[in-house]
């Protein structure tokens, strides 16, 4: 079960060994604390990168794995493994910290509890993606959540502790009812003697397939189903567990709400794509039509709102939550072309949104506003943040030629094969994003030229190398998807199976 | 009557190092040595025990079966005299250049030989000596400051309480005893088997009594009123020792007897322990969000902690998930009393240097002393219940016996309790991130803190074995499935 050396494990401890590294050798002067940050984030993308090109195996399924008993006496282990979406994710989760903290290069307050945190967040996303124990995943889900808490709380913006308080709560009022669900899950295997390790994630994923309806847990199955949905519904986040998000959004600095939009979020689609979908596909079949109507919902609700926001955050938050209902109805259209589609959304929405977050951010630092209607002809005087955005605004919003079209492409062939109707509604969604994009662009760049902006300058080379690495990335899956795609391929091709498909 | 005098050594010992610290204060003037010897006698007895438990020792009964020695005790007694050793170490700075500290240690190791031989009872006079000798003492440590107003206030509150539910216990136990003619638990238990099915509402009446008077002990709702006057007004190492000996000793007599002599009247206790702990958990997280003192706030979190415990109890009511039920409750006693004694000094370290005890007072603390401040957020984090700390194997235990009980007994309802439970540390988190809250989020001007070693050593004991018992977990939880294997 283990292979000769823990080469993923030593991957998932790089950050928590550069998090532990940070107050030792930063301790004398606080300001080198960013040096060990980023190499300890440097090196995690690095080794990250040589795992997914030296050690991964396109068709190999879960592999990689390290397995050492936990709680022997009650089934828990320390399992990881990776298999295709799990290692995009992680790829996704390496690259966002490490430009997460050349876009922290600035940060004067407290910066080794700064980097300290961001790393230990790093540790904590990357566990949950690679986990394959269910107490493993659940330790990982919540190792993320007090970092995150204190990196909104202490550097974010006037209202950070409430936005802080109601990120925290919000995750943990989820996590709660997983936790039980988890339990009564890992229970009910543990009464088959053959399996070794109950809390394990292969292992409940073989029992639980065909366990619904014959099994004594019939009657199990909708509530746990619903206190699984829960959670992830909150983290994606769908309606009506959205609210956190904008809030957490403007509070938060401009590198956190690069790594939650861009990382965070996915934990909640890649929960619903493990448990929900993996766990209970009867189920799913069933529901397929609601679930759909959910993510049209969340598409064109996201969409709607963000159009009529005044703070740019704000419109890229909403916009995230339009976006990540494209997963859902992607997702539940059951079929190749949309599950594809929904894990290229994951991806690719990681790489624009951050880059969106990161031109917010420049645009906040230079300009010291964030209000649309304040906003005007900044495009003279940053040509290159102009520029920038602009790339992000149009792969956002689905371009040809870049990750998104790609994305919302294969969703919307794999809806409309599954549910004609409500994919054609949710294609409205794209009309709307193009519409408030470059509605956003056009205020903010464009019209007008405003006196009171005549002396700012360009963003620096440190502020704009983050996002040439995303645009780069962008146009790159874009243009040549196999880059991307072989790998999301080969997962679908192993996951429709278990979906009974 | 036959004694065996190796199962009593721990209790021989403890009350040999009470009249060694009473003479040395007597004999001698150098007060300071006195808290050193209790120290160091409590690890000698943590050392004896623990000797005890690893040669397999210490088991069988004595004094005609009144004392019962077997794992379940000499683990709770281990945890028990490793805690008032950890609380000795908080209270050297504290108390020994006061007057009176010879007393104080005094009574604090009655304190602890009370709460030992509670934890050994087979039988319900000494359940009840036992539980009198621990709350008297405790009375007297409650007090200790004589000139402190809410401390007096908290003495006498502390007795009146303990005085009603002494009183509730007795008259259970002479129910008991008029029922069954005994008042050896095995007894009761076999007496009860047999029982005149007229007498079952008197016997009813007798269990629940005697459950009433160990829920005043364990600060369970609504036997709680004392617990946050009495942990605000107390000094902060007697408050240590309460949350800690008083809870152990409280859960030990419950689970003998409730598993021990009622197992026949399971179905009844379960529904009143079902309602307490929801009560406890409910009313402990919710008073305590409004808190702004510390302690007060401790008092409140461990209203709510006896309610997390009380789920174990609602599983031992079913044969097939006792042991789980149990086992979680020995665990989670056990990883409490690290991460409260850890919480409880950086508390006596900060109110020892600044006489602050109000929650605003922590502002900037982050800054001031980042170790203090990193042992304070990971004990709260651990109380919540979050991994990677032990409070979370703690809950998983214990909500895992509760959902176990619900499918092993085919009642969905369990479920819910389990649900309720979950949502509780919801509730506490936001409470708990008060302390952290202000260590690192407010700011607030002032020269760095030193750190007194001893304090500073139990923070570190509590905040590194929260961390190591929650990557280490297993041997804990043997010793813990091991103290209940007979049960």
């Amino acid at each position: 079960m283990t292979n000769s050396f823990p080469w993923l494990s030593l991957v998932l401890a790089l950050p928590l060994l550069g998090a532990v590294l940070v107050p030792v050798l930063a301790a004398r002067e606080p300001r080198g604390a960013r040096v060990v940050a980023l190499f300890s984030t440097g090196i995690t993308l690095l080794a990250t990168v040589l795992l997914a090109v030296l050690g991964f195996h396109l068709n190999g399924g879960f592999q990689l794995q390290d397995q050492v008993p936990w709680i022997p006496s009650l089934g828990i282990s320390y399992h990881v493994g990776v298999d295709g979406l799990s290692m995009a994710m992680l790829l996704l989760n390496a690259l966002l910290v490490f430009l997460a903290t050349i876009a922290s290069w600035k940060v004067s307050e407290r910066p080794v509890l700064y980097y300290v945190l961001l790393l230990l967040l790093e540790t904590g996303v990357a566990g949950v993606f690679a986990a394959r124990d269910l107490v493993l995943f659940f330790s990982a889900w919540e190792l993320e959540l007090i970092p995150m808490y204190f990196l909104i709380a202490i550097w974010g913006g006037a209202r950070r502790e409430y936005a802080a308080m109601k990120f925290l709560l919000y995750t943990l009022g989820g996590s709660a009812l997983m936790l039980v669900a988890f339990i009564a899950i890992y229970l009910q295997a543990r009464q088959n003697p053959d399996i070794p390790f109950a809390s394990d994630m292969s292992s409940i994923l073989t029992f639980y397939r065909n366990y619904w309806h014959s099994g004594p847990m019939a009657w199990a199955e909708v509530p746990l189903f619903l206190m699984l949905f829960v959670p992830f519904a909150i983290k994606l986040p769908s309606f009506p567990f959205h609210t956190w998000l904008p809030d957490a959004h403007v509070e938060a600095s401009t590198p956190i709400s690069v790594l939650l939009a861009g990382i965070l979020l996915k934990m909640g689609a890649y929960g619903l794509i493990r448990f929900n979908w993996g766990l209970f596909p009867a189920l799913i079949q069933q529901i397929a039509p609601w679930l759909i109507a959910l993510g049209v919902f969340n598409i064109l609700y996201g969409a709607f709102v963000a159009s009529k926001q005044q703070d740019m955050k704000k419109v890229i938050a909403y916009s995230s939550v339009s976006h990540m209902g494209f997963v859902i109805v992607g997702l539940a259209a059951l079929n190749t072309a949309g599950i594809n589609g929904a894990i290229w959304q994951m991806v690719s929405h990681g790489l624009i949104t951050a880059m969106l977050f990161l031109g917010v951010g420049i645009v906040y630092d230079h300009a010291h506003t964030r209000d649309i209607g304040k906003l005007g002809g900044l495009a003279a005087r940053m040509p290159v943040a102009a520029f920038l955005f602009v790339v992000a605004a149009l792969a956002s919003l689905g371009l040809p030629g870049m990750s998104g079209f790609l994305a919302e492409f294969l969703t919307f062939v794999g809806a409309f094969t599954a549910f004609p109707v409500a994919a054609a509604i949710g294609a409205i969604g794209i009309v709307l994003t193009a519409f408030y994009m470059l509605w956003l662009v056009q205020r903010v760049y464009f019209q007008g030229p405003r006196p009171e902006f005549a002396e700012i300058g360009d963003c620096t080379a440190r502020e704009a190398f983050p996002m040439f690495v995303l645009a780069f990335l962008v146009l790159a899956i874009g243009v040549y998807p196999a880059l991307l795609g072989n790998t999301v391929n080969a997962f679908v091709h192993g996951f429709m199976p278990s979906l009974g498909l | 009557m036959t004694i065996d005098p190796s199962l009593l050594l721990p209790e021989i010992l403890v009350t040999a190092l009470a009249l060694t610290v009473l003479a040395w204060d007597w004999l001698t003037h150098d007060k300071r040595l006195l808290g050193r010897i209790a120290l160091f006698g409590l690890v000698l007895v943590s050392g004896a025990i623990g000797g005890q438990l690893l040669a397999g020792g210490g088991v069988g009964t004595t004094l005609a079966g009144m004392f019962v020695g077997d794992r379940l005790g000499l683990i709770l007694r281990l945890a028990i005299t490793g805690s008032a050793a950890l609380v000795v170490a908080l209270s050297l700075d504290i108390v020994s250049s006061r007057p009176h500290a010879g007393e104080f240690y005094a009574l604090l190791l009655m304190a602890v030989l009370g709460a030992m031989f509670a934890v050994s009872a087979g039988d319900l006079v000494q359940v009840f000596l036992s539980i009198e000798l621990l709350s008297l003492s405790s009375y007297a440590l409650a007090g200790w400051f004589k000139t402190d107003r809410r401390a007096s206030e908290a003495a006498l509150k502390y007795l009146l309480f303990g005085g009603t539910s002494s009183g509730f216990f007795l008259f259970g136990a002479a129910l008991l005893y008029g029922i069954t003619g005994s008042t050896n638990l095995m007894d009761i238990a076999r007496a009860l088997a047999h029982l005149d099915p007229r007498m079952g509402p008197m016997a009813l009446l007798a269990g629940l009594l005697a459950l009433a008077g160990l829920a005043y002990k364990v600060a369970a709702v609504p036997f709680h009123g004392w617990c946050p006057d009495v942990y605000e007004g107390a000094p902060v190492p007697v408050a240590a020792f309460l949350s800690v000996g008083s809870k152990i000793a409280g859960f030990a007599v419950l689970i003998r007897l409730l598993t021990g002599a009622l197992p026949y009247l399971a179905g009844d206790w379960l529904v009143v322990v079902t309602i307490l702990s929801i009560a406890s958990m409910s009313f402990g997280n919710l008073a305590a969000l409004g808190q702004t003192n510390v302690k007060r706030m401790l008092g409140y979190s461990s209203i709510a902690q006896a309610g997390y415990l009380l789920l174990g109890l609602v599983a031992a009511a079913n044969l097939g998930t006792k042991g789980l039920g149990l086992a979680a409750i020995v665990f989670y006693l056990i990883g409490y009393a690290f991460m409260n004694l850890g919480a409880f000094a950086v508390v006596a370290l900060y109110a020892h240097l600044t006489g602050k005890e109000e929650i605003r007072d922590y502002a900037g603390l982050g800054r001031r002393n980042p170790v203090m401040a990193l042992f304070m957020l990971v004990c709260m984090v651990s109380l919540a219940g979050l991994p990677p700390l032990v409070g979370f194997w703690g809950k998983f235990y214990l909500f895992s016996a509760v959902v176990q009980y619900a499918l092993a007994t085919a009642q969905p309802a369990y479920i819910w309790l389990a649900v309720v439970g979950v949502l509780n540390s919801v509730v506490s988190m936001y409470y708990y991130m008060k302390i952290p809250k202000a260590m690192y989020l407010d700011k607030a001007d002032g020269a760095p803190l030193a750190t007194s070693g001893a304090l500073a050593a139990v923070a570190f004991v509590g905040a590194v074995a929260a961390l190591a018992l929650f990557v280490f977990p297993q041997p804990v939880w043997d010793l813990a499935m091991s103290a209940v294997r007979g049960f």
